[in-house]
């Protein structure tokens, strides 16, 4: 066979080294053509990750049996010889990036899927994280760091973020996902680029808090951003909430650091409680302590009470305060308090709400007491801190049924102190706080909120919501807050402009796990929903770029997609489907084939 | 060391004192007011339940000559079944004899400060049929417990629509306790002379959402047309739905180690650019794809006869190609059928989605629409457009849109109850009678806190009420209707053995029940029954009896 000459330009040689030409015939196999390569550029190094890429086609000469001929390389080919392992940088969710090597060869899925087994599996555990990561105390700290939340941003940081303003920005977000089923190089990444690493799918695949904690951390954050840049909405009061599950959720984790690994060394709930039960079985030298522990510490002072609902023009009035078990008694005064008390006030199931001023020094507790005749409104007075906090958290515990003696008494009233001192902060000095002190509250809420309150008015809402979630674990704080964001009902959704069929403007169709719904841009509207169940077949036109979706019931729709290539949408779609198979196989090996055959496209077939 | 020995004794001295003498004036109570005015069969039932209590009884109140008969009646099924009375003694030995050790005591200690604490109630629940049941609650027995015993006492079908269901007169409403909740709590916040009552009905309207999802997960398309013809199949398919984001925390850890075990495909990484990317400012196309990749060069075939597709290689493998030349010119290049998918999806009904999260979430249905309200106090309903989100009802107010950031927060669900009512039309002139009510569950009398709303039909206000609990319960509902199922099939099971058999089977559940009541000094609360009184303050059949709570 006749030689012709092959130019090929090794990325190992420098960017400005000339093309390596190597004289070749058609029958050469890809091998061959490597194996010459390297022969002529003389550099000692190990060329195993190298691989042959061909610029026009757009495709890296993976099959190295195959001859030039079987590939159609001709003389006019420009080829690379580069390795097929490139440094990218990594955006996570929370914000943090990091620079590693990943594969450019294989289909984005596979690369994403060996980014995932690295960073955030969970094969067999040493010491509470997954094995790899205790090779190296480098690793170690990328642990931490992937499986720690991340501290609330500064209010400015989070005004400086871009926010979709509309759901047509976020469908031009979601219009730049990268094609699962093609390589990042043939996608137009380059070396050192910048990509991010997000939950695409919102269909969460058996999560497991113990063995997923990076999985779970990532996940918080991906919908704490989300919340925050205002890509979901939510109501206020659950805005509220959510703020205060992240100021509960900084503090436990900086206070413990390593609840959720530890609670990974917990072997199981079994465990667990015979650890408890051998606490009680106690040894006798205990005794004393587990007397102690039993009977409920002392409660008593002089307070202020008011009851606005009392037709009396009377402010409020001193008396000898008691908690006793869930109910406040109250006497004339100390002297007094042996015999029967003026009133007393069972507090279970109350509404309690703070009404606190740090800066006027006012403390006020409202209760909201029901009867038999409706709810009893009664303020109580406080007359500093130190008595509100204590104060506050008896009456938290009440209207939880619980009395003084439960162990939460005492951490409930330092979460009331240091809210007290968050109000101190955010009021006084703004600028310059010491960030490990107190939070702004503006952290913890999106801009919208900004604009409608000052931190200083934000504290006592956020205070309100906190008290139901102050006593969680990290874990379970993470996992409430992720409980709630899934309850949203925009929860879950990718935005497509698309243009139906027989439709002359544009709309958006929105993509969740469950269903397709079809949105008015004018009203802004769910029009129509089609859920997965009832789908019997979608096809995708690649020429004119049309999906067409059957569902049952002869129920017929097609649209092109405006700002996502239809490829992003069959994938989408696929994906969804592909998820509600993985429950039921209940494997943990993934069926990539299948993921493949339903996003692929024709390449699968 | 003995001061602490001496506490002990006195500790325990002082809590038996304390506990005889709520026995004694159980006691008292019960002979000289009431028991002579229960009717037999109730008091059978009494006693059945109070079973070896008679020990203490007797010993309490033994000069009595009413409970006598009644107590030798009681003291038999204890003696036909020497084994439990045995260890109801060996315990009571146990209490009488000093205590050795003294973790021991700790823990006997332990026991009876819990102990002391138990609430008791007796109450009397009314059957369906006009009849009633007389039972005996724990504070800690849950709705599901006191149904399964009324199950065994009546020989009832054991459905799930069987409920227990409090009404109150007063403000003509009613409410069906849910399954997990303790029975006791509800009902200790009657008041002294209250006339609400406890029903043993069946409610097609307790489980609807598991039963008919559609329901409530389509409720749009219901107004669009009819939506007669949903199967069974996609039924379950929307209940899995519901309780994809339900899940019930797993409690054994899986077999990680099998294979690589990561999980993670769904992270799938974005391109450059979103929310922080400096491309933000600059516009993208209307199909960014085409800026990076010319169409022409790579949505070509390499070689003629493939079809046209991004990557190169051979693309069709055995199937025709019907690209541009089909005749709609869609070519289905990637057909799916989903039949496969389909049909195995119904196979993992129940108990896989459970499995996903460890949390608590269930999707609440997108209620909305306009109810009436009756405002604080005022005469009047006025309409308002209210939405149903799992955190709370929310409403829009006036010249506002439907979005999230714009909604009114009217009422969360954390201390309140949902309620149906009765004849509101009549009572506070409401546009219809299908209204339900929101309220704290210690409110019994009119209240601007209690919250009405008036729905414009019934089957709106089946969507709300339902729809409400789904958000205020959460998976818990889920669970408790799984575990009705099971007693359901169960009690199907059952009912084909031999009734002897069955007979066995309730008697040892209800000696050993009473055998732990012999431990529990009843407290503080006793409900009481007066038949007679009811008879005559209630004629109609439907409420034959009334339960007069007395307060000890």
């Amino acid at each position: 066979m006749a030689a012709w000459d092959l130019s090929v330009t090794v990325e190992d040689l420098g960017p400005d080294a000339p093309p390596v030409t190597l004289s070749v015939a058609s029958d050469l196999h890809v091998g061959g053509v490597i194996l010459k390569l390297v022969e002529k550029t003389q550099i000692k190094r190990d060329w195993s990750d190298h691989a042959l890429w061909w610029e026009q086609k757009q495709m890296w000469l993976l099959r190295t049996a195959w001859t030039l001929e079987k590939y159609g390389i001709h003389a006019d080919a420009r080829l690379h010889f580069m390795p097929q392992h490139k440094p990218v940088r990594l955006a996570l969710p929370s914000g943090i990036t990091l620079r590693l090597r990943a594969c450019f060869s294989s289909p984005v899925f596979q690369t994403v899927m060996g980014i995932c087994r690295m960073l955030i599996s969970r094969p067999c555990l040493y010491n509470g994280m997954p094995a790899h990561f205790a090779d190296s105390p480098e690793m170690e700290a990328i642990y931490k760091m992937l499986s720690v939340t991340q501290p609330p941003p500064a209010p400015e940081v989070i005004a400086k973020q871009y926010r979709p303003a509309s759901v047509v920005d976020k469908a031009h977000i979601h219009g730049r996902w990268l094609d699962s089923s093609r390589c990042l190089m043939q996608q137009g990444i380059q070396e050192n680029d910048r990509v991010w690493l997000r939950f695409k799918y919102y269909a969460f695949y058996d999560i497991d808090p113990k063995y997923d904690v990076v999985r779970l951390t990532q996940l918080y954050e991906q919908a704490r951003w989300a919340l925050l840049l205002e890509d979901i909405d939510c109501t206020e009061e659950e805005m509220m909430l959510f703020g205060a599950l992240q100021y509960h959720i900084n503090k436990v984790s900086q206070s413990e650091p390593q609840m959720l690994s530890t609670s990974a060394a917990m072997d199981d709930l079994e465990s667990a409680l015979q650890s408890l039960e051998v606490k009680m079985e106690g040894e006798s030298s205990s005794a004393s302590e587990m007397l102690e522990n039993m009977t409920a510490p002392e409660l008593n002072d002089y307070l202020k009470i008011f009851r606005p609902k009392r037709l009396t023009l009377k402010g409020y009035k001193q008396y000898w305060f008691k908690f006793q078990d869930t109910s406040i008694c109250y006497f004339k005064s100390k002297e007094e308090s042996i015999g029967e008390p003026i009133q007393q006030i069972n507090l279970k199931g109350c509404e309690v709400a703070p009404d606190v001023n740090v800066a006027a020094q006012k403390f006020l507790i409202r209760l909201l007491i029901p009867a038999p005749e409706g709810m009893n409104e009664v303020y109580l007075r406080c007359e500093n801190e130190q008595q509100y906090a204590q104060w506050m958290a008896a009456c938290r515990l009440g209207s939880k049924g619980k009395t003084l003696a439960d162990s939460s008494f005492q951490s409930e009233i330092q979460s009331i102190r240091s809210f007290l001192a968050m109000q101190k902060t955010s009021s006084g000095s703004h600028g310059n706080v010491p960030a490990d002190e107190s939070i702004n509250t503006h952290s913890l809420v999106s801009p919208r909120y900004h604009k409608k309150y000052k931190p200083k008015q934000l504290t006592p809402r956020i205070l309100d919501a906190y008290q139901n979630v102050a006593q969680l674990s990290l874990t379970d704080a993470v996992m409430r807050f992720l409980q709630i964001w899934q309850a949203l009902p925009d929860f879950g959704l990718s935005y497509v402009v698309v243009r139906f069929k027989g439709s002359r403007k544009d709309e958006v169709l929105g993509i969740a796990p469950n269903r397709l719904i079809r949105i008015d841009l004018g009203v802004g509207d769910v029009v129509k929903t089609w859920r997965y169940n009832n789908m019997k077949q979608w096809n995708v036109n690649w020429d004119i770029q049309q999906v067409a979706i059957e569902f049952e019931g002869n129920v017929n729709i097609a649209f092109s997609c405006v700002t996502a290539n239809c490829k992003i949408v069959h994938e989408f779609i696929g994906g969804y489907i592909f998820m509600s198979t993985r429950s039921r196989e209940k494997s943990d090996t993934l069926n990539e084939e299948l993921f493949h055959k339903l996003t692929g496209g024709h390449e699968a077939l | 060391m003995d001061d602490i020995d001496a506490m002990f004794s006195n500790l325990l001295g002082e809590m038996d004192h304390l506990s005889q003498a709520t026995t004694a004036q159980l006691h008292q109570y019960l002979l000289t007011e009431s028991l002579n005015e229960l009717e037999d069969h109730d008091l059978d039932a009494l006693v059945a339940d109070l079973g070896s209590n008679s020990t203490k009884q007797t010993s309490g109140g033994a000069d009595n000559q009413t409970i006598a008969p009644a107590m030798t009646q009681e003291s038999e099924p204890a003696a036909a079944l020497p084994l439990p009375s045995n260890a109801a003694e060996s315990s009571g030995d146990l209490q009488m004899s000093k205590p050795q050790t003294k973790a021991e005591k700790i823990k006997l200690a332990l026991e009876k400060l819990k102990e002391a604490k138990v609430r008791k109630l007796i109450v009397k629940v009314l059957m369906s049929d006009g009849g009633s049941k007389t039972l005996m609650l724990d504070e800690r027995q849950t709705v599901r417990e006191v149904l399964d015993e009324l199950f065994e006492k009546t020989h009832c079908d054991c459905s799930i629509d069987w409920s227990l269901c409090e009404t109150n007169p007063e403000l003509q409403i009613e409410r069906g306790f849910e399954d997990h909740e303790h029975l006791v709590e509800p009902l200790s916040v009657w008041t002294r002379h209250s006339e609400n009552k406890i029903f043993f009905v069946a409610r097609p309207q307790k489980y609807v959402m598991f039963r008919d999802p559609q329901l409530f997960y389509m409720w749009k398309k219901k107004e669009q047309a009819g939506l007669s013809g949903i199967n069974q199949q996609a039924k379950q398919l929307l209940l899995k739905g519901l309780g994809r984001r339900g899940p019930l925390p797993r409690l054994l850890p899986k077999p990680h180690c099998t294979g690589p075990s990561w999980t993670f495909l769904r992270v799938v990484s974005l391109l450059e650019g979103g929310p922080t990317s400096p491309f933000r400012a600059e516009p993208i196309g209307r199909v960014p794809w085409a800026k990076t990749r010319p169409p022409g060069a790579r949505l070509r075939a390499p070689t003629p006869g493939l079809a046209p597709g991004w990557g190169p290689g051979p693309v069709c493998h055995g199937r025709p190609y019907q690209g541009r030349n089909a005749p709609d010119n869609i070519a289905p290049r990637i057909i799916r059928a989903h039949k496969p998918l389909h049909h195995s999806k119904v196979a993992v009904q129940g108990g896989e989605y459970q499995e996903h999260f460890g949390g608590s979430t269930v999707i609440v249905p997108d209620i909305e629409g306009t109810l009436y309200l009756k405002e604080d106090g005022r005469k009047v309903w006025k309409p308002r457009y209210f939405v149903l989100r799992a955190s709370g009802i929310y409403y829009v107010p006036k010249g506002k849109t439907k979005s999230s950031t714009d909604l009114v927060c009217f009422v969360r669900f954390e201390k309140v109850n949902v309620y149906s009512t009765n004849s509101y039309k009549q009572k506070y002139k409401a546009p219809t009678n299908f209204c339900f009510v929101l309220k704290h569950p210690c409110i019994q009398k009119e209240s601007h806190y209690i919250k009405f709303l008036c729905c414009e039909d019934e089957h709106t206000l089946l969507l709300w009420i339902n729809s409400i609990r789904i958000a205020k319960y959460g998976s818990v509902l889920y669970k408790n209707y799984q575990v009705a199922v099971k007693a359901s099939s169960l009690q199907t099971l059952h009912s084909g053995a031999p009734k002897g058999r069955s007979a066995c089977l309730a008697n040892p559940k209800v000696t050993l029940k009473t055998i732990h009541m012999s431990h529990r000094q009843t407290s503080s609360l006793l409900l009481l029954l007066d038949t007679q009184k009811s008879e005559m303050h209630h004629p109609p059949p439907v409420y034959p009896g009334e339960l007069q709570p007395v307060w000890i």
